[in-house]
């Protein structure tokens, strides 16, 4: 029942907001804060005390779940469930949302009612995504998202918006309905196999299919996912879509609906391919390692900042790529950790980008530098995240790579070299956000800016906690998703060939190790 | 001979063809807009009424008409669209200077072909209703007789109808000339005793063709857009879902009772037909700048995906096609309707141009828009995209996978224009749309209401119509 109320609150508070906003601006800001607020305290007293009262189903390591009838002649249901991974992706949901709407506070002044629907009802979307246990359910949360999306693109967005809409929107529906013949594909073979019709995610993980079935159905689903994420060949609509987006557009875009493709893989690809998955490792780790050394060197030769940063993302998603398909339990952490640890830095990049573009109206590196002197507080900031970005230790971002490397290492040691150098260019384009923005000559503008005011002060401050406290301790988020990855490592234990060898238990020591150690303050063994 | 018993299952039938006969005689007694149009209206809801009592029992009538679930979902339907039509009518023609009362017995003229059409079980029975449906269409078409476009444009469709009608009817020929039969229960026993040889062949071939004409697949499409930009608004809605249903169910028919689907060329003549019919519907839709065109285009692409169920041959296919077909009308209605309401003195808004900047003047019209545009373009939520479902599942259930992948493929087309009308009217604008006639009229809103609640209870809970047609 509380999955039911924390997507609730945010559809009713997206019409409440868009209510409010025809009589007030700032009344819809502040409902929009509020219902993520609430959001987010629920699930913080989930992460602190579970759910009392209510019982989950499908198992001792789900944290509880709501199951409705909805289309019976389909098998389809109202399924959400809540494990550890959808958990900690719902916090950050909640938590950069809420930021998302403090950032737009000021700059977003036309229709301010229907904006904070689109962004709740996109962030509703989202939630819906980490919590739906339903194929078609999930395949409806997956395209909410996309219309909210695409208004906030093209109505609040840049200057050439419109396209940058067309291209996103069209680029992620295609991909969306090779999915869907997917799902569909998957539904009807279940439904030979077994006689049960369903489109419920534990009926369907009961037997996976085998063979070049598999293989073609999981295509359908990497398609989607890949073109979400993005990877490689399926990245051109990224750098239009960020930087066309306002501001918390590009934030929600970034940081949390690329998550949901790497969380789609992990929940679904995993788990129901694990064959096919395994037969496509080493082609999916040279994707991703392709991306990272070729987004790094996009990156680096951006003349806007934001194009810069979207690259950027783009490079940092290979990682994740490697991680998943490493097929160890390292690497699957280190994939939590990538997801929250680059949901947070790149929010928070974008954040300043758009902190900038207030206050210069302009986004050309070129016409910036030199901006330490005037306002040093958010340079303090940005050198915090420009570090994050390039893996600094003790940064929550350097623990997810970390770990991901170490779990690629065991699996194929040439793919871990090789993303490990990512690492090194990384630092050039990272440094030069730093060197261009701050340092250098003072360019014309930099004369008559203000710093950071109390509320840029307050998202920044919050992110700044979140990253250091994350890097610090990542125990926090590990454990909190451990159970569902020991969960999904037996099963495919079970379903399939020891090779994958997700239940080795030298492996977890290991691992235990590594953790013990960074959290101990030791950057390596 | 046909007992008092059976007649009585035509009653819906019976009550159209004397409601024609009543409107007439009043307009003799006194010519009035609105009481012809309220008449009407009591004609579609006395028919509708009568079909809800039916006994729920199959039944064929005399060796003409069949009384089947399928036929009596589909009278409901038209019978339902045929009454928002005449509630589109009525605001639309009084502004019209044109003897206006005429119109609706045409219009139940053509209403009344139509059904016969869905529930004919013959030859004889189904050329007569496809007549009346043509002949009352070219007046209706045509109706605005000042205009020279309209004219033209019934023209045209009366060339191509007759064609068509000439196509169909030498079809029948050469298979009757084969089998001897004429009753589709007759021939499917005929073809299932292995008598479908090269002549009954060319004679569904023949048959194709002037479907494909009715149902304006492509490559018989042509006429389309013309009809549509030409025709009153109210009018074009009719020709796109009433007759294009009609004609589509009595294809159906024929084609899962001979087993025709059996032969390969046939078979493979309907792949293609309908792979065309998809990607030239998108592809030619996309530069479009008239809106009339564009959903004339849309509606071809549309019958593609239609034929995508009619081609999984199984009663999933047929369960898939009917539901596709009630998304279809109510979505490409609430369009025209959409048109409708924004008609002004001067004329139809038929451009897409004309539509900018419409979120920010009138925001419920243009959400009310905006949702149908998603539904035609298939996005989760609207009714489009349980339909488009539906029929992926049908066809997935039978294997097709060429023709799902060509589906997704030219919507994911298609969808660039859908997305162009929401963009336009999502642009800022200083121009106002002018005075048009839904500003004051209560029972177009009245309408949109139902048609919006409709597109958005059947893409999100559609167990209630699965229910109505019988799952």
């Amino acid at each position: 029942m509380i999955l039911v109320t924390l997507l609730a609150i945010l559809m009713g508070g997206g019409i409440l907001a868009w209510v409010a906003g025809t009589y007030n601006k700032t009344a819809s800001r502040w409902i929009s804060l509020v219902a993520l607020l609430i959001d987010l305290g629920i699930t913080a007293g989930i992460w602190m005390n579970g759910v009392t009262g209510t019982t989950a189903a499908e198992g001792a390591d789900w944290i509880t779940s709501v199951k409705y009838d909805w289309i019976p002649n389909f098998g389809m249901t109202f399924h959400l469930a809540m494990d550890g991974i959808s958990l900690v992706m719902t916090s950050l949901t909640f938590f950069l949302g809420a930021i998302a709407v403090l950032v737009s506070w000021k700059s977003i002044e036309k229709n301010v009612g229907f904006f904070h629907f689109n962004i709740l009802w996109l962030l509703a979307g989202i939630t819906g995504v980490f919590l739906a246990m339903d194929m078609m359910l999930f395949y409806f949360f997956w395209e909410i998202m996309l219309i909210p999306m695409y208004f906030v693109m093209v109505i609040w967005g840049h200057k050439i918006s419109r396209y940058a809409g067309w291209k996103f929107f069209l680029f992620t529906q295609i991909s969306g309905l090779m999915m869907l013949i997917s799902i569909i594909g998957l539904f009807i073979y279940h439904g030979v196999q077994t006689g049960s019709y369903t489109f419920n995610y534990f009926d369907l993980l009961a037997s996976v299919p085998g063979g070049p079935v598999a293989f073609w159905l999981m295509a359908g689903f990497l398609l989607a996912f890949f073109v979400k994420l993005p990877a490689l060949p399926f990245h051109s609509w990224l750098p239009d879509a960020y930087t066309e987006s306002p501001s918390a557009g590009s934030i929600i875009i970034a940081a949390l609906m690329s998550k949901t493709a790497a969380y789609g893989l992990i929940r679904f690809v995993l788990p129901l391919f694990p064959e096919p998955a395994h037969d496509f490792a080493v082609p999916a780790l040279m994707l991703g390692v392709v991306s990272i050394l070729y987004g790094a060197k996009l990156a680096y030769a951006q003349r806007n900042l934001k194009r810069l940063i979207a690259f950027s993302s783009f490079s940092h998603m290979g990682f994740i790529l490697i991680g998943v398909f490493s097929f160890n339990m390292l690497a699957l952490q280190g994939v939590m950790m990538q997801m929250v640890a680059h949901g947070l830095s790149i929010a928070a990049l974008f954040i300043i980008s758009e902190f900038i573009y207030e206050r210069i109206g302009t986004l050309d590196l070129l016409e910036m530098g030199g901006f330490w002197r005037s306002m040093s507080n958010m340079g303090g900031f940005t050198l915090v995240f420009v570090m994050a970005s390039l893996g600094l230790p003790g940064l929550a971002n350097f623990v997810a790579e970390f770990m991901i490397l170490a779990g690629a290492w065991q699996f194929d040691v040439l793919m871990a070299v090789l993303a490990t150098l990512g690492l090194i260019v990384s630092v050039t384009y990272s440094l030069r956000i730093l060197q261009k923005v701050f340092h250098q000559n003072a360019s014309v503008k930099a004369g008559e800016l203000n710093d950071l005011n109390i509320r840029e002060w307050v998202v920044m401050g919050c992110l700044t906690i979140a990253i250091i406290w994350l890097g610090l301790f990542p125990q926090e988020v590990v454990k909190v998703a451990q159970p569902a990855f020991d969960r999904m490592g037996n099963n495919m234990h079970q379903n399939k060939s020891g090779e994958i060898g997700m239940n080795d238990t030298n492996l977890e020591l290991m691992q235990r190790r590594n953790i013990e150690n960074i959290e101990n303050g030791g950057t390596a063994w | 001979m046909v007992t008092l018993n059976e007649l009585k299952f035509l009653l819906p039938e019976v009550t159209l063809a004397l409601g024609a006969v009543i409107v007439m005689l009043a307009i003799a007694a006194k010519r009035n807009h609105l009481l012809s149009n309220i008449l009407t209206l009591a004609v579609f809801g006395v028919s509708f009424f009568f079909l809800a009592t039916l006994p729920a029992e199959d039944l064929l009538v005399g060796k003409l008409f069949v009384i089947d679930p399928t036929s009596r979902f589909m009278t409901g339907l038209m019978l339902c669209s045929a009454f928002i039509i005449t509630l589109y009518s009525f605001p639309y023609f009084k502004i019209q200077n044109e003897t206006k009362e005429e119109y609706y017995i045409l219009l139940i003229l053509a209403t009344l072909g139509s059904v016969c059409m869905t529930m004919s079980d013959h030859f004889v029975s189904f050329v007569i209703s496809l007549e009346v449906l043509s002949v009352s269409l070219f007046g209706l078409i045509g109706y605005l007789k000042k205009s020279t476009i309209s004219i033209e444009a019934a023209i045209k469709y009366l060339i191509m109808a007759a064609v068509a009608t000439a196509f169909i009817l030498f079809g029948f020929a050469l298979i009757y000339s084969v089998t001897g039969k004429m009753d589709l229960m007759g021939l499917s026993e005929s073809f299932s005793n292995g008598q479908i040889d090269n002549m009954a062949v060319t004679g569904l071939a023949l048959v194709i063709v002037g479907f494909g004409f009715k149902m304006a697949l492509t490559p018989f499409h042509l006429w389309t857009p013309d009809i549509y930009s030409a025709a009153p608004s109210p009018v074009a809605a009719f020709v796109a879902t009433i007759s294009k249903g009609a004609a589509f169910i009595f294809l159906m028919r024929l084609f899962y009772s001979t087993g025709g689907l059996e032969h390969f060329g046939v078979w493979i003549t309907f792949v293609l037909v309908a792979t065309a019919s998809m990607f030239i519907g998108n592809w030619l839709g996309l530069r479009q700048q008239n809106l009339k065109r564009l959903l004339a285009y849309s509606s071809i692409s549309h019958l593609g995906y239609l034929m995508v169920g009619f081609l999984a041959v199984s009663h999933a296919g047929i369960k898939a096609s009917v539901f596709y077909l009630v998304i279809y009308f109510t979505s490409i209605l609430a369009a025209f309707g959409m048109i409708t309401y924004l008609t002004g003195k001067k004329g139809e808004p038929t451009m897409v141009e004309d539509y900018r900047g419409l979120f920010w003047t009138k925001p419920w019209l243009a959400a009310f828009f905006t949702l149908v545009m998603l539904s035609l373009a298939g996005i989760p939520l609207t009714a489009g995209f349980m339909g488009k479902f539906y029929l992926l599942t049908a066809g997935m259930a039978y294997g097709s996978l060429f023709l799902l992948i060509v589906l997704v493929v030219s919507t994911t087309i298609g969808l660039y224009y859908y997305l162009r009308v929401v963009a336009v009217m999502l642009s800022r604008s200083e121009a106002q749309i002018g005075e048009h006639i839904g500003s004051n009229s209560f029972v177009l809103k009245a309408v949109f209401a139902v048609l919006f609640v409709l597109i958005l209870w059947m893409g999100v809970y559609p167990n209630t119509f699965f229910s109505l047609l019988g799952m």
